[in-house]
């Protein structure tokens, strides 16, 4: 084939979707989303002041040209009018999306792209340690629906755990490259996750809550292990007060669970839930003790190992709670009959006949409220 | 006006006024560019469509962070390069790559079937694609595109001079691959 027959088929090609032809269904269809999430971006963003646009336009046109438009006064005072009255406030539909919203994706793009184009590394690390923040907000969001749905429920704690993981990548990369660095994001961390654990105030009961919560614990016990470690290399200088409240601050969450498992113990709780809570008591009281002695890294030990007592008592008491539940709603129903001690129902009833139970899978899709908070 | 500060223009007006209908001018000039660009790259529809996407959200961050730009559509490719390298680096290994079967169904391929020429084209194609990536580019460029070689020395970074030996390198390769494939099937 001589040059110009390739140069023709190449230019056939062109026109082609197997050359490379975008779809004019998909361009039309991708600038509308793409203007929609834009349009949000530039509400929820305020306008910078004047110095910064005289910058800008010198970073565009070059000093000539910046001054010749500078002066060209219609455009600046529209500018200006709108600096002073403009309303640039407004929630974004965008950042408010959650796990299952249409925007949602155009959401973790956005972010994504925040942070490709974040070159500092410690910088991207805060970055991921605030969409970390979102994450959590979006499953409280979900959990406070009237009806609970559990598939989005689950999809954001999944992204939550994601976003977990990612933060504690960055501090581990940062570690290699700048210590110091690393251990100011693992305070960053700390100092969030305090915050994290507040927005999580529903029941601990509820699952989804509970293993978010779990995962902010989790994280910020992996800080205060960098900034422990920061200190004892001589990477940092963060004083011990400061490091000792970290590691009370731990102890005390962890506590607090234990309280609450233990306020709930009844004749009913299997044995395995108290002796796990007791265990976890135990841990931690030792983690107290290590940190009177100024062991900092044994304490930390000892509060993971406090922690994951707690969790498995909260997973068995809920395990059973559920089941709890479940047998009191069937047995209720006609048809059902439950084994006497041994829990387990027998049902053989058409489902037609269940009277209107709330369960937290909706029933359908037209159940479900689908608009953004 | 020339195109270069029409757009310089649209620059502006995205920067200091959050200006989405400029914006939308940008994506109108470029997207098929930069969609041809993604997909050359990922070979498939539905890959290339989100990654195109991605691209023109993250020029829309770059935008308002104020850094300084001289030539958006150099930006543009530089942004649509790092967005398919990302993406290779999160997607596993091979899964980009392009099948048989998937240019089997698209329907450009299937009306051309009847089409004498379908075979000629879908070597040239095959042919383009085995290309290095800086020979592809710029021969996309230059004859899909249609875009001068001054244009693409901008966009690529690179002199003029430099992108006329990489387009006749480029064409000189396909013709190689070309005559060695048709050796091949009369053998």
């Amino acid at each position: 084939m001589e040059k110009k027959d390739i140069v023709n088929n190449l230019q056939i090609l062109g026109r082609l979707h197997i050359g490379g032809e975008p779809s004019a269904l998909w361009i039309s269809d991708s600038r509308e989303q793409l203007l929609r999430s834009v349009r949000e971006d530039a509400a929820s963003r305020p306008l910078s002041d004047a110095s910064p646009r005289i910058r800008t336009i010198r970073g565009i046109f070059g000093i000539r040209d910046a001054m010749r438009l500078v002066f060209q006064t219609s455009g600046v005072l529209a500018a200006s009018a709108s600096l002073l009255f403009g309303s640039v406030a407004g929630a974004s539909a965008m950042y408010g999306s959650v796990p299952g919203d249409t925007l949602y994706p155009l959401k973790r793009v956005s972010e994504r792209a925040q942070i490709a184009l974040t070159t500092k590394p410690e910088a991207r690390a805060r970055l991921q340690v605030d969409f970390l923040g979102r994450r959590v907000q979006e499953v409280t969001r979900l959990n406070e629906k009237p009806f609970k749905e559990t598939a989005r429920i689950n999809e954001a704690v999944k992204e939550l755990r994601a976003g977990a993981t990612s933060v504690e990548q960055e501090i581990v990369s940062l570690k290699k490259e700048s210590p110091s660095d690393a251990v100011q994001v693992a305070q960053y961390v700390d100092q969030k996750s305090d915050e994290y654990q507040a927005a999580l105030s529903a029941p601990i009961a509820d699952r989804a809550i509970r293993e978010a919560k779990d995962i902010v614990v989790d994280a910020s016990v992996k800080a205060v292990a960098v900034i422990i470690d920061g200190r004892a290399r001589g990477e940092t200088i963060v004083p011990e007060e400061e490091v000792v409240s970290s590691v009370g601050e731990k102890i005390a969450a962890v506590s607090a669970r234990v309280v609450s498992i233990e306020e709930s113990l009844s004749s009913e709780t299997p044995s395995s839930v108290k002796s796990s809570a007791s265990e976890a008591k135990e841990a931690l009281t030792e983690a107290k003790s290590l940190v009177d002695k100024q062991d900092l890294t044994a304490a930390l030990v000892k509060v993971i190992e406090g922690k994951t007592l707690v969790n498995a008592a909260e997973s068995i008491a809920h395990a059973q709670r559920e089941a709890a539940a479940l047998v009191s709603t069937t047995s209720t129903l006609p048809g059902s009959v439950v084994v006497p001690g041994t829990g387990t129902v027998l049902t053989g009833i058409a489902t037609s006949s269940f009277p209107k139970f709330v369960s937290s899978t909706p029933a359908s899709v037209s159940d479900v409220t689908t608009q953004n908070p | 006006m020339s195109n270069r500060l029409q757009e310089k223009l649209l620059l502006y007006r995205i920067r200091t006024k959050r200006d989405t209908d400029a914006f939308a001018k940008l994506y109108d000039a470029y997207i098929q560019r930069i969609y041809r660009f993604v997909y050359f790259k990922v070979n498939r529809t539905e890959e290339a469509q989100d990654l195109t996407s991605e691209t023109f959200l993250r020029l829309w961050q770059y935008l308002q962070e104020g850094k300084q730009v001289t030539y958006v559509g150099a930006l543009l490719y530089q942004i649509a390069r790092n967005v398919v390298v990302d993406h290779h680096r999160r997607s596993r290994p091979g899964e980009s790559e392009s099948s048989e079967e998937e240019l089997a169904i698209m329907p450009d391929f299937q009306a051309l079937a009847a089409v004498e020429r379908t075979a000629e084209l879908s070597q040239v194609l095959a042919a383009v694609r085995l290309l290095k990536e800086e020979y592809r580019e710029a021969l996309t460029m230059r004859y899909i595109d249609g875009l001068e070689p001054r244009e693409i020395a901008q966009l690529l970074g690179k002199s003029p001079g430099n992108i006329r030996v990489v387009l006749h390198r480029a064409l000189e390769t396909v013709r190689a691959l070309l005559t060695s494939s048709q050796g091949e099937g009369e053998k």
